[in-house]
């Protein structure tokens, strides 16, 4: 596993340390994991709630 | 009146003291920058002290107050802001390595509009690299110290301008807030910080961390206070030209999902309830489940942002990001689109989940933070008897109203037996900051950190 994510930096150019990589290995695990239980939520008619606006609304 | 007094005072206190001429804005200026070069070595709350600037400001509204031309409250009054926002041809750093010599060529929009106020800015302030974290512990600038305890941290991402205002180094200041960064050091170091409804402040001129999350808030001593700066940093408007004194009938919504907070936490959280019922408010307990998927949705999203505003500096200068920020962000590029996209849509889960309880109630409150202030570099809290990261801890409950773009007050509710601050929130529907200041300006209590005012 810490191939494809030492892989993964290398593609895109940005150096890490051996620190660095197992923190991110793990956090981007959790993250996985929470995806799994989102996909069981019915999203499909979900619209993204996207909040861009930039200027005021009084 | 003496010097003490004179620094400690609320913009709505020295407002009129200034008015009459009983108060000049250039000696209040230099009582404010003596006391900054006598604490800000220990509390480290400034970045960048503005001396020469705001003696040059402070004198010019001297002048037009003498020739009777007052602008209004914020006349004359000492601000300090956070070092992530613009000021033109003053050193802009993000409290970042890669951005120490960054001078921006105009102000942003909401520095322009607190000037056409005629309020001083003496300082920019001290802020977790690049507003993401909640310490204000800065590798490149030093920590913050929290002004209650110098071995706690003051809180993030604005620890800077919640530290200077509890120390009495500046009167008002500018925070940024994108997962609580306004609230949390407001909390932890007892003052008060508003987020304001998503985009009802201009964000031209403030260096972004995550676009669709990002706010910008006043932090003041008092409710009243935060309500007047938000009047001249937007065209919001109190009704009546006040906050109200009577919130009778109000029904304030407490969700049950929000308990995960140690027991002295709670014990200001139920000074605060018993506050409200004695005005005549009505409690209602709430249930809203959507709250469970919060930090992830406020993870994913700042992670990407964050990363795609710092992609291109993660190529070239990798190591020059303080370590925690750096991982951060590299994290962030592991993301994809489908994590992020499904993150907005659960954005809509909860924000509708929060209309619908806004049927039924006015306001809802939780606390700010679960647990007061922790020790500078502390990795972790314990909460209930369970250890929890600071940042997942702290970001909990602030990110409901970032999440959901809703406003949020957030204000002291006591000290802790060990003397440190803890506070609670109030959030209002979109659009609706008047009905939680008004709330907030009820249960408001200048006794509830028992008159103490910490390094005087």
């Amino acid at each position: 596993m810490d191939e494809w994510y030492q892989k993964f930096y290398s593609d895109l150019n940005i150096k890490i340390t051996e620190k660095e990589l197992q923190i991110v290995t793990e956090l981007h695990q959790i993250l996985l994991e929470k995806m799994l239980t989102i996909n069981k939520h019915n999203l499909i008619n979900v619209e993204p709630h996207f909040l861009l606006e930039g200027c005021d609304h009084t | 009146m003496n010097t003490q007094e004179l620094l400690s005072l609320s913009i709505e206190k020295l407002a009129p003291l200034i008015e009459r001429r009983q108060v000049s804005p250039l000696e209040l200026t230099d009582l404010f920058l003596e006391r900054i070069e006598k604490l800000n070595p220990k509390v480290n709350a400034y970045i960048t002290v503005l001396n020469e600037q705001a003696r040059t400001l402070a004198k010019k509204a001297e002048e037009e107050i003498v020739r009777g031309d007052y602008k209004g409250p914020l006349h004359g009054i000492p601000l300090a802001v956070k070092d992530n926002i613009d000021m033109n041809g003053i050193r802009t750093t993000q409290g970042s390595k890669i951005h120490k010599d960054y001078v921006p060529r105009k102000d942003a929009t909401v520095v322009t509009r607190l000037l056409n106020a005629g309020m001083i800015p003496i300082g920019k302030t001290n802020l977790h690299e690049y507003a993401l974290g909640v310490t204000t512990v800065n590798p490149h600038y030093k920590p913050t110290y929290n002004p209650w305890n110098l071995q706690k941290i003051a809180g993030g991402s604005s620890g800077g301008s919640a530290a200077a205002l509890a120390a009495d180094m500046a009167t008002a200041a500018l925070g940024t807030d994108t997962g609580g960064s306004v609230r949390i050091p407001s909390a932890c170091c007892g003052t008060v910080g508003l987020k304001p409804t998503y985009g009802r402040v201009h964000k031209k001129g403030v260096f972004p961390l995550a676009w669709t999350l990002d706010h910008v808030g006043p932090m003041t001593k008092t409710v009243k206070d935060a309500a007047l700066m938000l009047q001249a940093m937007t065209d919001f408007d109190l009704k009546d030209k006040r906050l109200s004194d009577d919130i009778r009938g109000m029904v304030i919504g407490i969700p049950e999902e929000a308990y995960q907070v140690e027991a002295s936490v709670l014990v200001g959280m139920e000074k605060m309830i018993k506050q409200l019922e004695m005005l005549g408010a009505h409690i209602q307990n709430v249930s809203i489940p959507a709250l469970e998927h919060v930090p992830y949705v406020a993870n994913v999203i700042t992670c990407t942002e964050a990363s795609a505003i710092h992609h291109e500096q993660l190529i070239k200068r990798p190591f020059d990001f303080g370590e925690d920020v750096g991982t951060i962000l590299k994290l962030g590029e592991l993301i994809t689109g489908v994590q992020y996209v499904q993150a907005q849509q659960l954005r809509r889960v909860i924000h509708e989940e929060l209309s619908k309880v806004f049927h039924s109630v006015n306001a809802i409150m939780t606390p700010m933070i679960p647990v007061p202030a922790p020790d500078i570099n502390q990795k972790y809290v314990q909460i209930n008897g369970e250890g929890v990261d600071v940042t997942e801890a702290f970001t909990l409950l602030p990110s409901i109203a970032n999440v959901a773009g809703l406003p949020s007050l957030a204000m002291p509710s006591g000290l802790t037996n060990s003397g440190l601050p803890i506070g609670i929130q109030l959030i209002g529907k979109m659009y609706d900051e008047q009905t939680i200041l008004n709330i907030g300006y009820q249960i408001e209590d200048p006794q509830i950190l028992n008159s103490k005012k910490p390094l005087h």
